[in-house]
């Protein structure tokens, strides 16, 4: 599992490089955070919205189920 | 919620000057139909969705940009090295845009095939048709801020392009960039129509929309034939709407905090136009189409006629729900589903045709 999260988060950092690459040619005016840094952003942010969207699913099954649908 | 409220209650004494009670009890009478077809329904919502997230971003974006051509790239540049998560705001604007482009185009067509501009719906369509217009326009005038080459170019191209229409083309031209040259006037108009003019437009188009979304109600499509019961929009849709936009959300972070937009180097009007400059992937049909049209057609400019094509185009996607009568008679129209169909693989294709050539 971690081994798949390394190379899923791998890939994302080589599309990411090579995007900015080729959009602005000049990336380097930017300082962006470091990957690891937005990788844990990321990964922190969605977890979080995550469980806000399950609480939010488990709220519609019950109004759902309340409302005999 | 009534129980809850005291007389004399905070509640109360804004319920007597703002009706809340009553539009809480218009809400949760207003029903959203149930069928096959009812997973469309969301993109309209999503569309909104990315729109409040380009207003809100935009606003915090305006406090640092500046709309000069000295100062334009350097405020961009501030924004992403020295502003607090300056660099994630400006990505999420970016990417927003791009997700609020494709909800849109989303919507549209499955509003398209599934005939939701039948009679009485007809200004939906209108409305939502010129709200493409609006959105199209919010990214024209966008590309241009950050004042980089490829900004620069693509909007130089960008605006000559209504230079081939007979009578207002000239004209066309000089509203767009404000002199002869891209350069401050343009700049200032291009940030005038897209902080000011744009929003206000967006916000009474979008307010008609939903306002008579809400007095007909969502459309059901002639192929939907089995109906479920439907679905409460209070509090049932709005919970089924809220995951969507949580979803979208996600999908708006990863992409923002994994691919942040980047930006070229300042744009040097006297430098010459870079290799490979393409517009965004949305302007993408137009620019192939311009590609692969003929020099010209019997003495006929080649640029013009696509104009013209993608004018009329335009004229018949607004007078859609007058010319199909079959679906204005609850019929099914065969013939309007094989264009829209057409015209999704014309988009499809020119810009994957663009991207690969």
């Amino acid at each position: 599992m971690i081994q798949a999260t390394r190379i899923a988060f791998g890939v994302l950092f080589l599309i990411s490089d090579s995007l900015l690459a080729q959009e602005s040619g000049t990336s380097n005016q930017l300082q962006f955070p470091d990957f690891t840094t937005r990788a844990i952003i990321a990964a922190s942010s969605i977890a979080a919205f995550l469980v806000l969207a399950f609480l939010l699913y488990r709220k519609r099954k019950e109004v759902d189920r309340r409302a005999g649908l | 919620m009534h129980q809850s409220t005291q007389n004399g209650s905070p509640f109360n004494w804004l319920d007597e000057r703002v009706p809340i009670s009553k539009l809480v009890q218009f809400l949760s009478r207003k029903e959203v139909p149930r069928h096959k077809h009812t997973f469309w329904y969301y993109f309209g919502g999503l569309t909104l969705f990315f729109f409040l997230v380009q207003v809100v971003t935009g606003i915090l974006l305006a406090l640092h940009y500046r709309p000069s051509p000295e100062a334009a790239h350097e405020s961009v540049v501030y924004i992403v090295n020295e502003v607090a998560h300056g660099w994630l705001i400006r990505s999420i604007h970016s990417w927003s845009a791009n997700l609020m482009v494709a909800m849109l185009l989303v919507h549209m067509f499955s509003a398209f095939l599934l005939k939701a501009y039948r009679r009485p719906r007809e200004l939906i369509w209108i409305s939502g048709v010129l709200l493409l217009l609006v959105v199209l326009g919010f990214c024209f005038t966008g590309y241009l801020l950050p004042w980089d080459t490829v900004a620069y170019f693509a909007t130089l191209i960008g605006t000559e392009v209504p230079k081939t229409l007979p009578i207002i083309g000239d004209w066309g031209v000089s509203v767009l960039k404000g002199s002869q040259e891209i350069g401050a006037e343009t700049l200032a108009r291009m940030y005038t129509i897209h902080i000011v003019i744009l929003p206000l437009t967006a916000i009474v188009v979008i307010g008609f929309h939903i306002l008579l979304n809400q007095i007909h109600g969502s459309s059901i499509p002639t192929t939907a034939l089995e109906q479920k019961p439907p679905i409460p929009f209070f509090p049932n849709f709005v919970l089924r709407d809220a995951l969507a936009w949580t979803l979208g959300f996600i999908s708006l972070v990863a992409l923002s905090v994994l691919l942040p937009t980047g930006i070229g180097e300042k744009a040097d009007p006297f430098a010459s136009a870079p290799a490979g400059i393409r517009p965004e992937w949305y302007f993408l049909p137009l620019y192939q189409s311009l590609r692969i049209a003929p020099a010209s057609v019997f003495g006929i400019s080649g640029e013009f006629l696509v104009n013209a094509l993608v004018a009329a185009v335009g004229v018949f996607w607004l007078l859609v729900p007058f010319l199909d009568r079959s679906a204005a008679e609850n019929r099914r129209s065969r013939l309007f589903t094989a264009i829209g169909i057409l015209l999704i693989f014309y988009i499809a294709g020119t810009v994957l045709l663009a991207y690969t050539t």
